[in-house]
């Protein structure tokens, strides 16, 4: 889980979650976790780490950095960094269906006996997207380096994946097969992930199939973490499993198991709708239904002018979402939603504009 | 299925309990001194007709949310100024337009949703009088927001209200919209796959006016 990150972008994560904070990142968490890692050929280590992140997402860029200080006995430790870049957009006018996505991430670590490795990747993918599933093919390329070795190891291959999305259910698979040093290696990975009320559950599974001349063997990996949020900000997260070792960054397979208490600015949502929300428009006379996806949250309260800004609950539907039927005078009314009797936000893919103290205000509109 | 019937049950117990006690007042809401100030800036904006009741929704929305009452103050003030001037605006560029509260409203929210002056004041004025206009404005802004150039989604918004579209499948444009945009079709081209008729090509973006040479250093 906390194993390929550098202490430069540990710090860089750090600071810039600390100064740029709420203005620029759109969230940020930090993991203080206690962890036990398994190796093969160096038995079984415990260790205390911190694992800073922040994310930016947009409609079409999407943006991670994360590090993580894990502190192991007799004074061993290792720190390593990620950065993680996406860029979305149309190839073509006449190509609506379809976008292009580039993809880049490095990674980077070091270790207190002074043993360092880094990795770059590159992919470039061409997506058919729908509304709750896509597909798309591309190509990648990664480059790999540890300070015991002579030379840069790179691996090339082409890339296939398919996604889904039903409720608050959100699954990929992966294939990325990739030629290194000469010969051809196969590899397949599924996610799916979940949320359920004030608990978070993700789930992964690999295989890579390695060609006879490479010596290695076949291998799988799966494992999940659960994460239980007990307040908006903060969570306990459990992990544990295994990976799969990094043939190009040279890091040894492993087994985990993880605790870690999480502090986030906000829960990151299962599905994130277009970044530019659209007014709620009823139809003239009829009760508006009001009908919103707040995944894993426990009590959902719709507050808004016509309720002289007094909570009024809302009501789980069996689909997952939240819905209060309401009529309204024509006119455009302002409401926000309030998740757990204490934060009030604008529901995901509602038009909203300022409200004058700091935060959002969601518009509905009855011609 | 207890859960739900529960949930239910509070949900209308709640309901209930807000309709049987009104809408709370800001008089019974705000302490003495911010209800002053916050008096003084409704009656200063009833007298220029701007509506009263959208300021003190925003007082008690503050109180709500817990705010402190300066800044209470300060919001009230700060949209009282927004729909005064929305509605000079409006009132520019169609003098003679009934002018409802709803549009003022809905006008302002444009503004704010980075709509621009001008194009505000030429949907008004490019419409039909009658034309009610709030959700033009509001489905102006959901555009907008969504990288159509002001100009054009105004221009499409009005020849939409000159063929006689329904406010209802104007109101529905920006959700089609979202379509396209998640496959990643340019904003315009996701606006035209939106649209319930074909219509016809909106202008090109126009040059900046180029500076008279001989007003150079004159007065």
């Amino acid at each position: 889980m906390y194993s390929r990150r550098p202490i430069i972008a540990l710090a860089l994560a750090a600071s810039l979650a600390a100064s740029v904070g709420q203005a620029a990142a759109q969230r940020w968490q930090v993991d203080l976790a206690g962890n036990t890692v398994g190796y093969d050929t160096a038995g079984r280590i415990t260790s205390a780490s911190i694992a800073p992140l922040i994310e930016w997402n947009k409609r079409t860029v999407y943006a991670t950095l994360s590090g993580a200080l894990a502190a192991f006995e007799a004074s061993q430790w290792t720190s390593q960094g990620h950065g993680d870049f996406s860029l979305l957009f149309a190839p073509a006018r006449s190509l609506r269906l379809l976008r292009t996505e580039v993809v880049g991430s490095a990674d980077g670590s070091v270790h207190s006996s002074g043993y360092r490795t880094a990795g770059t990747r590159g992919e470039l993918r061409l997506h058919v997207a729908g509304r709750s599933t896509g597909l798309w093919i591309g190509g990648t390329a990664a480059t790999g380096w540890t300070s015991s070795s002579t030379g840069i190891a790179t691996a090339v291959g082409p890339t296939a994946g398919a996604w889904g999305r039903r409720g608050a259910w959100n699954a990929t698979a992966v294939w990325t097969p990739f030629r290194l040093e000469g010969a051809w290696y196969q590899q397949v990975e599924g996610r799916v992930a979940t949320s359920a009320g004030p608990v978070d559950v993700m789930g992964y599974v690999g295989w890579r199939g390695a060609p006879t001349v490479s010596g290695l063997p076949n291998t799988s990996w799966g494992g999940g973490s659960v994460t239980v949020w007990f307040t908006s900000q903060a969570a306990l997260v459990f992990g544990g499993g295994t990976y799969a070792s990094d043939l190009v960054q040279a890091l040894p397979k492993g087994r985990f198991l993880s605790a870690a208490i999480r502090l986030s600015r906000g829960r990151r949502t299962v599905w994130a709708g277009p970044s530019a929300g659209r007014a709620l428009y009823a139809r003239d006379r009829e009760p508006a239904d009001l009908r919103f996806r707040v995944p894993g949250v426990s009590r959902v309260d719709l507050v808004g002018d016509w309720t002289g800004w007094q909570p009024v609950p809302m009501q789980r539907a069996p689909d997952g979402r939240w819905f209060l039927q309401v009529r309204l005078a024509p006119g455009v009314h302002r409401f926000n939603i309030v998740v757990d009797g204490e934060r009030w936000i604008v529901p995901e893919g509602v038009a909203s504009v300022d409200d004058g103290f700091g935060g959002k205000i969601s518009l509905l509109v009855v011609p | 299925m207890r859960g739900l019937l529960l949930a239910a049950a509070i949900g209308h117990i709640a309901t209930a309990s807000v309709a049987a006690q009104g809408r709370p007042t800001v008089e019974a809401r705000l302490d003495p001194q911010t209800l002053a100030a916050v008096r003084a800036i409704i009656d200063s904006a009833r007298r220029d007709s701007v509506p009263s009741q959208v300021l003190e929704d925003k007082a008690l929305e503050g109180v709500a949310k817990r705010v402190p009452p300066p800044r209470i103050v300060a919001a009230v003030r700060q949209l009282s100024a927004e729909l005064r001037d929305a509605r000079a605006l409006l009132r520019a560029a169609a003098p003679r337009a009934p002018l409802a509260d709803g549009e003022l409203v809905a006008a302002a929210d444009a503004r704010r949703r980075g709509v621009p002056t001008a194009e505000v004041s030429a949907l008004r004025s490019h419409v039909p009088a009658t034309a009610p206009l709030v959700v033009a404005f509001t489905v102006l802004g959901d555009l907008v927001q969504r990288g159509v150039r002001a100009d054009q989604a105004r221009e499409v918004i009005e020849q939409l209200i000159a063929a006689g579209v329904p406010a209802q499948q104007i109101a529905d444009i920006p959700a089609r919209m979202d379509v396209g945009l998640r496959v990643g079709a340019p904003p315009l081209d996701a606006l035209r796959s939106a649209l319930p008729m074909p219509l016809r090509p909106v202008k090109p973006p126009q040059p900046p006016p180029k500076p008279n040479p001989s007003r150079h250093g004159l007065p």
